[in-house]
């Protein structure tokens, strides 16, 4: 099967990505997404970003793991890669108690079988809605290879859920 | 029947269902609890659709293929490996098999997605059996791995209650 | 209609639940002992792989026991397992325990797939009159 496929030729663009103790992690640079996954990302906005603020369009090239970990320029997209970044990169995960920063990192993690679904970046701490609230950490995420960035809440990502994923938010950062 | 079965592969309906799941395994997860997938089981072992079928509809997808340009019917081929990975043919194994091993940025994700129902594929045998206590009153339990057991009374006689054990 | 891969009758069998693997142990070929001896357990097993046509469809895998001799009870058939083909391969298992044999001779082992007959498994008993 394939066979109209298999006669053009492997195509696969990908870039040298290594951590920072040397281990390669696989990657392919995407291409732009065309007509028809731009129509669907723009439903999705308009279902899920009501509140969300974009900060680009539909794009390709990268995904979310690759905006974090690789400046925009390539995909990854195998999450066990992504834990081994974290782990060679000298991330730590933040205990409850200690507040994120700008520039942390923002996962959301599948309970059901405690894989990374999304990586995101956290910009800012916006205040809660009441002086006393806790503040609400404001999060730059590309949410895959064909989406454009946003910038949302760290909660208002409901798609998952309505998928059947259990998520739970993880903050990690590299500052000591 | 059948052409809506695949028809709705295609539809916006479908795609936006599948939100921004970025991973194949996550798209996977998914794909393997949705309608849509489910419909496709359940046309094949009722035989609303053939493998014959999904063969010709796979090829006029294909034909919207343009290289350097992202595959618009990703999601659908996607879904049918998805459906196909407990499917014990041969051509379940061709289809997964060659969609795995294509090297093409257009189509990557339902490439890496189609390694990820490989792997779960390893398990294509099913254990089924029972205990027969002949002569004796007595049931003895055990347990054996996932299989489901069921433990008969002698062979002369009926069953004396039933145990599972899984 | 399902091909059977083989079917052995053994003291034991293991199954790895992460990799689906099957080990049999002690494949049941001769018993020497004074009769009537008391075998206290043994597996019959057999593999099925499925053609596509058998997809979805229901089958019975019944276990007989032909035993030697004068016995009250020379034929011996076992309930049927019964199962749905939705997998490329079914393994079916009929543990046996008590099988009593009174006289030395062929013991046959026989699997049928919804009633037909499709191999058998032989074992002999010895007599071993100078065990006590």
């Amino acid at each position: 099967m394939f066979e109209e496929i298999k006669l053009l030729g492997p195509a696969e663009r990908s870039i040298v990505v290594q951590t920072r103790t040397g281990t390669a992690i696989k990657n392919v640079v995407e291409p732009e997404p065309g007509l028809q996954q731009q129509r669907h990302y723009q439903l999705l906005l308009e279902k899920y970003g009501q509140r969300w603020q974009p900060r680009k369009p539909a794009t390709g090239g990268y995904n979310c793991a690759g905006h974090v970990w690789t400046s925009r320029r390539t995909g990854l997209f195998d999450p066990k890669d992504w834990r081994i970044i974290l782990k060679e990169d000298g991330y730590r995960q933040l205990p409850q108690q200690e507040r994120p920063l700008p520039g942390d990192l923002v996962l959301y993690v599948d309970q059901g079988n405690e894989e990374i679904l999304h990586v995101g970046e956290l910009l800012e701490l916006r205040p809660g809605v009441a002086p006393q609230s806790e503040s609400i950490p404001w999060v730059l995420s590309k949410f895959n290879a064909t989406s454009g960035e946003v910038m949302h809440y760290v909660g208002d990502v409901s798609f998952w859920e309505s998928q059947g994923f259990l998520v739970r938010i993880e903050y990690w950062t590299d500052r000591p | 029947m059948s052409a809506r079965v695949l028809d709705q592969l295609t539809s916006e309906e479908f795609a936006v269902s599948v939100g921004f799941l970025s991973t194949a395994s996550a798209l996977r997860r998914f794909l393997a609890r949705s309608k849509e997938v489910a419909d496709i089981r359940d046309a094949l072992r009722q035989g609303a659709i053939t493998e014959e079928t999904l063969r010709r509809f796979v090829s006029s997808l294909l034909q919207e293929f343009r290289p350097g340009e992202r595959f618009q019917h990703e999601l659908a081929v996607a879904a049918l490996a998805v459906a196909l990975e407990q499917r014990g043919t041969d051509f379940a194994e061709e289809f997964l098999r060659d969609l795995s091993r294509l090297q093409r940025n257009e189509m990557g994700l339902c490439t890496l997605l189609a390694r990820e129902c490989l792997k779960q594929r390893t398990s294509l045998t099913k254990d089924r059996g029972k205990v027969f206590v002949l002569g004796h009153d007595d049931q003895i339990p055990f347990s054996v791995g996932s299989a489901v057991w069921g433990v008969c009374g002698t062979a002369a006689g009926p069953a004396r209650g039933s145990l599972l054990l899984r | 209609m399902p091909r059977l891969d083989y079917f052995l009758v053994a003291e034991s069998v293991s199954i790895d639940k992460d990799r689906s693997t099957l080990s049999i142990f002690h494949v049941c070929d001769a018993w020497q002992d004074r009769p009537p001896l008391l075998i206290p357990e043994l597996v019959a097993v057999s593999s099925w792989t499925m053609e596509p046509e058998d997809m979805g469809q229901d089958f019975q895998a019944t276990l007989k026991i032909r035993l030697p001799g004068k016995q009250e009870r020379p034929d011996l058939e076992l309930h049927s397992i019964n199962f749905t083909a939705d997998h490329r391969r079914q393994r079916t298992y009929h543990f046996v325990r008590g099988l009593r044999i009174e006289e030395p001779g062929e013991v046959e082992f026989r699997i049928l797939l919804n009633g037909q007959h499709k191999a058998s498994h032989y074992a002999w008993v010895i007599a071993d009159e100078e065990k006590a």
